[in-house]
This record gives structure tokens, C-alpha cells and sequence, in this order.
């Protein structure tokens, strides 16, 4: 804590703050590039120059970089007053001769930190004569678009990629005026952060490939601050639509969960809403509709006649207030409601919530001292994983159990940052139990996080996770524990719903209590075809709301086209318990809310139903915890009605399935194009290790079938565990199997034998 | 690429630094002079030697003139285009070595018997404008005239390859294409 001087303006700093720092909260405007809130100073690019002030009577003032400066009480710094002026005036003049006339043609204008620093430095000519340097730009995938011509070599791009998300296929080339920023080879980025390129480029260099092709000026654009629904982080975003559709994303700063970034399926996974097969009208293929009535006339008339008889279910991908509303709908029409399409999604989420304690948030992962990461990280939080690489770029130990292959776990192989086990999802709760944890016994070890993926865990793992906590805890060890859940709101949805609701769900459609269903924003035809498909049958009135073109949407007597989280408002329940609204971004005319939707078919107005809502939310906490951007923290300690008393029977002999993620991947990023055309596994095909294809007596090539009558494609592929059949979300709903169930090897069998 | 007894001369070599990767440049110039250039092969090598990626490979390679990705004629020959030796005239020889060669700076001559690089100041301001023949000879005081006839006897000299075996893993990247010939 001190006070310095800056043109004899005093500004208060804090401890370990450079002066570039400290005038910059301060609110005073400074030019810089290579200084960036999250990858630190480089004092590379001359632009924070200011003039430090003598001590004594006789020497003399020079001119330093704010950014490499210390900051030290009572110092006294020229920043306009003074010669640093002129010498940012000329950095700029300099950074501007190689810099093109693009403007015009660039999107990175309107929001580029190159155009606001050159005015801010108020330098507004450039004398050269020579010829520029240019560079061939680089094919980098669906993406990103790189103009090299662009670049002013601060070095930010590579410090982010290298060093901070620890990428090691793009890097700085050539030296001097050659310098070049690239991939080692044109394409894709490996990396799920390389879109955030694009934002800690302060020019044009990296730009939104997919923004580029339905492109606005960003002050066109209508925003609001969003949460992301592709996972259960709940990274806060800033959709960004014009005239009712959606143009880009952009990542929105939070303090306690993405200070600056957002991964790529956060970024590109939402522009799903532009598929071309996104249902956007009201579809009615079953039921005479009377020409007089609408739609809402229509269902109204249906779900009476109905009433008792109806249930009504969403999903784990689904806000609160989507469920908070379809309850209201049950309550209605004497429904019943499940926000869990299977029953096991729903046991494995309670008791994942149940093993939760002391959730850390992102930034106490990246300060963690040691970490335990039970289940394929990066592809079920990527930005969990980023948390996590900021470990291993410290060195702090870090083992990982993980059954398919994932980047985490590459990369603690290849930088040497810990143990990493493989082994089949169903001896996890063994494994865990005998797990070595001395590499994490050291005396500056206090803060460990435990971190689960739920939806490769079984019950008996996440038993043996909440003992591994146990073991772990010790008077000066605190050991903070969450899990990535298996929906952006699968929190919510535990909350929210009666124990056992999927199962009683399905219970009531079996013993035909139940023949007409409502289905929002859920895909019980495809993903939970296994326990569904069979029940097909019983249902006689199916009615979706949905922003995807599904299995079930595709089988829907009634079809109404639902809003996504960037076209209306909600709240949604991270893996934290963090209850966070999210505003409607722009609007979307054709489109349906879930709250407008239930406001038709019962007596109450929205307005009536939100305050309903507020009321609710309140009553929901005891304690509410609230704070700015935070919204409501859940307590979980006090949410004692999650329990799970629901077990399926678990075979142990036999061959795993287990689901192939990917961390693009997605129930809804999957109908986002470019982003889908990036994904490395084939749909169709089972892989797995060449001994556990041995043991099957197959190879690649050949043809595995299943007992439900379905067949796969072999591709041997020896980073999958021994004994796990690996396929992808969508393979898994088409042979109509559960993942992580285990098959007796009597049911998957080739062909060959059979003859 | 390797024998078995280079392979095992580089890995001791590597063990003598706290870190694999401080002796990249080490492995990249034995790939270099074993070859003449660095491929894509020797990269992979390298990679697996000292654990650093192909990216990192390849930015040490850029940043660095004196490694190569491409291959180049049986001589290289650098013209120093820095300050003293611009003062003096290299932009002339090399445009005169340039014409002589019949190809761009940096392509292989249509002969074969030499690559021309303009090179950054060499520290042979005093006899500017210099040039360094294979790394190793340096060349003063060119002009036009004495650069083609340099290239011409380069011309006719003849090709061979003489060392084998770890003696030619040179400790600074001597090349060892120089080492069997009589200077
Ligand atoms: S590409 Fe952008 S971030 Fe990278 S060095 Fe150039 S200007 Fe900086
Ligand atoms: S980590 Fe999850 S919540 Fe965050 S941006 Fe990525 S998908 Fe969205
Ligand atoms: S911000 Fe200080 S030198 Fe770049």
C-alpha cells in the first residue's frame, strides 16, 4: 500500500502493483499493448512510457516503462507533463509504419486496442517511405482468420498460447522486422482457448472466422450479459445479435469465474441458434387444429382434456427458470416433472452434489497448491482444465484418473506435472481408494482441489471421492471439492425437482398414468433413447419445445420453436451453487420463452409468474449471499433434500461403455457447424484398445454388434482404456445403450461368431 | 539418420545440462551437418531428444540464420548487408552473386555447388564487404568481379563427403561437410 504521483495526481496502489497498474484503476487513460491483466507485463512494446522523477536535487529525471516499474511510495511520475509524451508519440508513429491501412476493411475496427491507443497517444502521422514488410496469412481452420500484415509484435498472442493455456502448436518466427506470429503448419488450433486470440490481440491479427461471415460493427450489435449453458461452469458471456440473430460471442468479465476468458465451445458452441435446421415455427403434425383457434387455443384445449395424465420434461441443459415455470405448468395440470432425462444423470448429479464441498471457483483452482482430477476434464469443463494449467505451468503436483483420452491429461504427461492413471470408469471408486497421494504430502501443500467429472463417475466413485477428501483434510490442509456436472444447470435441476423424478417419470409412462408429454429443451428420443425409445408407445400427445433439430423433435405431434439462453432471461445453478441470472440478448420474433409458453396455457400474466419466481428464489436459501455480478450462492450445506436414494444394479464383469467426449463437443454445440467440423471423433464407429479388440477377436474394420440389434464400425485406438468401448454421444443414443453401462461380453459379439 | 553411436554421443551430450532443452541447438546443428539441412524427419527427432515441441523447434530455427529447414547448394556462401558492408557495396555484389547464380538469394545455384545468403554483420567491418564461405572461411573485400569469380571456382570444385561417425558432431555447429576438405 503507498501513494504515487502521477503528474501529480496522487493514486493509490497495492502491494506488488507495477505503476502501469496503478494508474490504470486509478482511471487514468495510458497507452499500452503488451501489458494484459491476466499474462502480466513483457515491457516489449515501449508504449506505457513515463518520466520518473528525480530524488535528489542533482539528478536527473528518466524515462522508464510503467509496466516493469514497481511501484514505490511517494514516487512522482510524468505522464503527459513530461518528455514519455513524445517518446509514446514516436513508439506509435513506429508501430504504425508497418502497420496497413486496414481500417476500413478490418473488424477488429470500432473495438481495437491499436486504433484507441494511436488516438489516445493523439499521434495522427507516419513518415515512411519504404517498403512494408508483409507476410503471407495463415489458413488457421473454421475458427480463426489471421491477417499477419496486422501484427505489432506485443507478444501477447504467444504468451497466451504458450505459457498461459500451455498450447505448444503456434509461436513466435523469425526475429527483428521478420517477426511472424503462426501455427507450425496451416489449420485448426489443437488448444479449446484459441479463440480467446482474438480478444488479447489488441489488432486485427486474429479475428472471428464465424462472426466474420454474418459480420456487424460491434456498436450494432444488441448485448447483454449472458451465461454460457455448454457446461457446468457458467462462464459469463456477452451475446452479441442483430436484427434477431446471433452474430458472436464474446466473453463477459467476472471476477469469480472468467476474469478474462472463455473456451472455444463457450464461444462457438451458441451459434448453434444459426442452424439451418433449428425448428423456428410452430408445428402441428398430429391433432385437428380448429382454423379459428392459435396455437395456445389449440394446446390449451389439448393438455384439459389431458390433465392428470400429463408429464412434463426438460433437462439438466436447461435454466431454473425454465424448470421453476414447466412446474408451474405440472402444478397446472396436475403434471408430474422431471428436469432429468435419465435416471441415472439424475442419481450420479445428487450424489455428486451431496460430495461437494466447499466448491472452489476457477480462481481458487489456478491458486491451488496440488490437484486430484477424477474424469476427462477438458472436455467436460474446458474451463475448469484452464484453472488446472495454471498449475502445472507453477509446477504444483497433479494426478489425474481418466478412462478416455484427454488434452489434460496430454499435457501432465508431457510436461512431467504429475501422475496420470488410466483405468476403466467402474474400478474408479478402487482406484481412488488406493490412490498415492505422498507427491501431494508436502508441507507447503494447503490448499488441494478435488475435482470430479459426474458424468464418468458411477456412485460407488463418488463414495470413494468423498473419503479421498476425508483422507485428505487435515488441520492444515484445506481440500476444497466440486465436479463438473452433466448440464449447464444440472444444479438447478437437483434443486428444484423431487428426488427420484426421472425415474418416477418414467415409472408413470409405463403403467400409462402418463400419456401425454411435454418436452422442453430436452432430447429423450436420442440421448435418452436407451430408457425412452421403449416407452415410445405409451405416449400418445408429444409436444416439444426445443432450439435443435432432435430425435424427439423430429417425432413431435407439436412443435414450438424455444428461445436459447441469448434470446430471453433466466437464472441458471453453476457447479458452484452459484445462482446467476442471464438477460435476454436481442430478440428473435419467431421464438418462445419457456415462462411466455407456460403464461398461455395457465391464468397467470409473466409478470405475475416472475414474481412468483423472485418469491421463490428468495425462500430458496436461507442464507442468500449476494453480491455485484455473483447473483445468489446457493448454501449447499443447507440443501440437506438432495439426497439420492436411487441405485441402479451395477454389473462388474464385462466390457464398458463409455462416451468419447471431446471438448467442442456438446448436446447443443453439436449444431454449431464450424465448431462440429473440428471434432476428431467419428460418429458411428466404436474404438478401442487392440487388446481389448484381441480379446473381442476383432480388428479395425470390422463390425461389432450389439444386443440391441445395432452395429459398429471397430476402429482400434490405443489411447482408450483397456476394456471400454468408446463411441461418440450421438453413436450412443443410435445403438440405444446408457453410457457407462457395463456389457457382458455374450452381448457384444461380431459378427463371425454368430455364423 | 543417426547411428547408434551418434544417438548416444547427443543424448550424453544433453545430460550434461541441467534441462534436455537447453541443448536443442546442439542436436539441430548435428541433424544440420549430417544432412546439410534440417527436415522434417530430424525435427521428430529432436523433438523425442530434448522434449520440446515442433513449434518450439521450429521458432529456434527461424530465430536463428544459421539453421536451416531447406537444403542448400555444396557451399553456402553469406554476404554481409549490415551497415559497413552496405557503406562499401554489398548490395552490388550481392545483386553480381545474385545474376551469377541465375536463382533468388536463398534457392540452390542451377550448378548446385552454392547457396548465396545475405547474412547480418559477420564482425568483419574491417574488411567490408565480407562475405563467410561454409560457415567457416571468411571472404574480403569483395566486389562484383571477385564474387563471380569466387562462384566460378566454386563451380568447378568437386564434391566430397569424407567424415562419418560421432568425430563429426561438432561442439559449435562446424559443419561437417567442411571437415574432410583442406582449407
Ligand atoms: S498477433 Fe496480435 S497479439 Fe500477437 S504479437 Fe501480433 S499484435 Fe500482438
Ligand atoms: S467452460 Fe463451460 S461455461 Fe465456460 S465458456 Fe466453456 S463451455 Fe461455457
Ligand atoms: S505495456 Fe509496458 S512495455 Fe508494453
Amino acid at each position: 500500500m503507498g501513494t504515487i504521483y502521477i503528474d501529480d495526481k496522487p493514486v493509490e496502489f497495492e502491494a506488488g502493483q507495477n505503476v502501469l497498474q496503478a494508474t490504470l484503476k486509478a482511471g487514468i487513460d495510458i497507452t499500452y499493448f503488451c501489458y494484459h491483466e491476466a499474462l502480466g507485463s513483457a515491457g516489449s512494446c515501449r508504449l506505457c512510457a513515463m518520466e520518473l522523477e528525480p530524488t535528489k536535487k542533482d539528478d536527473k529525471s528518466r524515462v522508464v516503462m510503467s509496466c516493469m516499474q514497481v511501484a514505490q511510495d511517494g514516487q512522482r511520475y510524468r505522464l503527459n507533463k513530461g518528455s514519455a509524451d513524445k517518446v509514446r508519440q514516436h513508439v506509435v508513429e513506429y508501430y504504425m509504419t508497418r502497420h496497413p491501412h486496414d481500417c476500413p476493411v478490418c473488424d477488429e475496427a470500432g473495438h481495437c486496442h491499436l486504433q484507441d491507443m494511436t488516438i489516445l497517444s493523439r499521434q495522427t502521422y507516419r513518415r515512411y517511405d519504404g517498403k512494408k514488410q508483409t507476410f503471407p496469412d495463415q489458413e488457421m481452420g473454421p475458427l480463426i482468420w489471421n491477417t499477419a500484415n496486422r501484427c505489432i509484435t506485443c507478444y501477447r498472442c504467444a504468451r497466451f498460447y504458450q505459457n498461459y493455456a500451455l498450447g505448444d502448436d503456434f509461436g513466435v518466427y523469425c526475429s527483428g522486422q521478420k517477426t511472424t506470429f503462426r501455427r507450425s503448419e496451416p489449420g485448426a488450433f489443437d488448444s479449446p482457448f484459441s479463440g480467446n486470440m482474438i480478444d488479447v490481440c489488441p489488432t486485427g491479427t486474429f479475428t472471428d472466422k464465424v462472426f466474420r461471415r454474418k459480420y456487424s460493427r460491434t456498436w450494432q450489435l444488441e448485448k447483454a450479459t449472458s451465461v454460457c449453458n455448454h457446461c457446468s461452469t457458467g462462464c459469463n458471456t456477452e451475446p452479441g445479435g442483430r436484427e434477431g440473430t446471433l452474430r458472436r460471442i464474446h466473453p463477459m468479465t467476472n471476477p469469480h469465474i472468467n476474469p478474462h476468458f472463455i473456451c472455444d465451445r463457450g464461444r462457438y458452441g451458441e451459434h448453434y441458434s444459426e442452424a439451418s435446421d433449428r425448428p423456428l415455427k410452430c408445428i402441428i403434425r398430429k391433432g385437428a387444429k380448429n382454423p379459428y383457434d392459435n396455437i395456445y387455443t389449440h394446446l390449451t384445449r389439448c393438455l384439459k382434456k389431458a390433465s392428470g395424465r400429463i408429464g412434463i420434461l426438460s433437462s439438466e441443459h436447461e435454466d431454473l427458470q425454465t424448470h421453476y415455470m414447466l412446474k408451474q405448468l405440472a402444478v397446472h395440470y396436475k403434471g408430474i416433472f422431471s428436469p432429468f432425462i435419465l435416471p441415472d444423470t439424475e442419481t450420479r448429479t445428487r450424489s455428486a452434489i451431496q460430495a461437494t464441498q466447499l466448491p472452489p471457483s476457477l480462481p481458487d483452482i489456478e491458486t491451488a497448491d496440488a490437484a486430484i482430477i477424477l474424469g476427462s476434464l477438458t472436455e467436460a469443463a474446458p474451463m475448469m482444465d484452464l484453472a488446472v494449467r495454471q498449475l502445472i505451468a507453477k509446477q504444483k503436483p497433479i494426478i489425474m484418473v481418466h478412462a478416455v483420452p484427454s488434452l489434460l491429461a496430454d499435457l501432465i504427461q508431457h510436461r512431467n506435472a504429475g501422475e496420470v492413471i488410466s483405468a476403466t470408469p467402474k474400478n474408479w471408486h478402487q482406484v481412488i481408494d488406493h490412490l498415492d497421494t505422498s507427491r501431494l504430502s508436502d508441507e507447503k501443500v494447503k490448499k488441494i482441489v478435488l475435482l470430479g467429472v459426474a458424468g464418468e463417475m458411477d456412485v460407488p466413485a463418488i463414495n470413494a471421492f468423498s473419503r479421498l477428501k476425508e483422507k485428505l483434510s487435515q488441520e492444515t490442509v484445506t481440500v476444497q471439492s466440486g465436479f463438473a456436472l452433466e448440464g449447464a444447470n444440472a444444479m438447478g435441476a437437483a434443486v428444484i425437482s423431487n428426488e427420484n423424478s426421472a425415474h418416477e417419470l418414467l415409472e408413470a409412462i409405463q403403467k400409462l398414468y402418463v400419456d401425454t408429454l411435454i418436452v422442453c429443451g430436452a432430447d429423450p428420443f436420442g440421448e435418452g433413447a436407451a430408457e425412452w425409445e421403449p416407452l415410445r408407445n405409451k405416449i400418445r400427445q408429444l409436444i416439444v419445445l426445443d432450439n435443435i433439430n432432435t430425435e424427439t423433435v423430429k417425432q413431435a405431434d407439436i412443435v414450438l420453436p424455444l428461445a436459447t439462453w441469448s434470446e430471453r432471461c433466466g437464472y441458471s445453478v453453476n457447479y458452484e451453487g452459484r445462482v446467476q441470472p442471464f438477460e435476454q440478448a436481442y430478440q428473435r420474433s419467431s421464438v418462445i420463452s419457456p415462462t411466455e409458453f407456460v403464461a398461455h396455457l395457465t391464468p397467470h400474466s409473466v409478470e405475475a409468474l416472475y414474481r412468483q419466481r423472485d418469491v421463490w428464489l428468495t425462500q430458496l436459501s436461507a442464507q442468500l449471499v449476494i453480491s455485484d455480478q455473483m447473483g445468489i450462492q446457493l448454501n449447499l450445506q443447507q440443501l440437506s433434500g438432495i439426497k439420492n436414494t436411487y441405485s441402479s444394479h451395477i454389473e462388474t464383469e464385462g466390457l464398458q461403455l463409455v462416451k468419447l467426449p471431446w471438448h467442442g463437443g456438446g448436446v447443443r454445440a453439436d449444431f454449431a457447424k464450424e465448431l462440429a467440423s473440428c471434432n476428431p471423433w467419428k460418429d458411428h464407429y466404436v474404438y478401442l484398445h487392440t487388446d481389448t479388440a484381441k480379446q473381442l477377436n476383432v480388428t479395425t474394420g470390422k463390425q461389432l454388434h450389439f444386443k440391441s440389434g445395432a452395429s459398429l464400425e471397430v476402429l482400434c485406438d490405443n489411447r482408450i482404456t483397456k476394456d471400454c468401448l468408446a463411441v461418440t454421444p450421438l453413436t450412443l443414443g443410435r445403438i440405444k445403450c446408457k453410457a457407462n453401462i457395463v456389457l457382458p461380453l455374450h452381448q457384444i459379439h461380431t459378427g463371425e461368431t454368430d455364423q | 539418420m543417426f547411428t547408434e553411436d551418434e544417438l548416444e554421443h547427443l543424448r550424453e551430450h544433453l545430460s550434461h545440462y541441467p534441462e534436455r532443452r537447453a541443448g536443442a541447438i546442439y542436436c539441430l546443428y548435428a541433424v544440420q551437418d549430417k544432412i546439410g539441412y534440417i527436415d522434417d524427419k530430424g525435427i521428430m527427432m529432436v523433438t523425442e531428444l530434448t522434449g520440446l515441441s515442433k513449434t518450439q523447434l521450429e521458432e529456434l530455427i527461424t530465430f536463428f540464420t544459421l539453421l536451416r529447414r531447406r537444403p542448400v547448394g555444396r557451399n553456402v556462401l553469406r554476404i554481409c548487408d549490415s551497415i559497413s558492408c552496405h557503406v562499401m557495396g554489398s548490395r552490388q555484389v550481392l545483386e553480381a552473386a545474385e545474376a551469377h547464380t541465375g536463382v533468388a538469394l536463398g534457392e540452390i545455384s542451377r550448378t548446385g555447388s552454392v547457396t548465396i545468403l545475405p547474412s547480418i554483420c559477420l564482425g568483419l567491418c574491417n574488411h567490408a564487404p565480407a562475405a563467410l564461405l561454409n560457415d567457416e572461411d571468411e571472404v574480403s573485400r569483395l566486389t562484383p568481379e571477385s564474387v563471380q569469380k569466387l562462384l566460378d571456382e566454386l563451380d568447378q570444385q568437386p564434391f566430397q563427403q569424407s567424415a562419418t561417425g560421432s568425430q563429426v558432431i561438432a561442439t559449435s555447429g562446424h559443419s561437417m561437410l567442411t571437415e574432410g576438405r583442406d582449407h
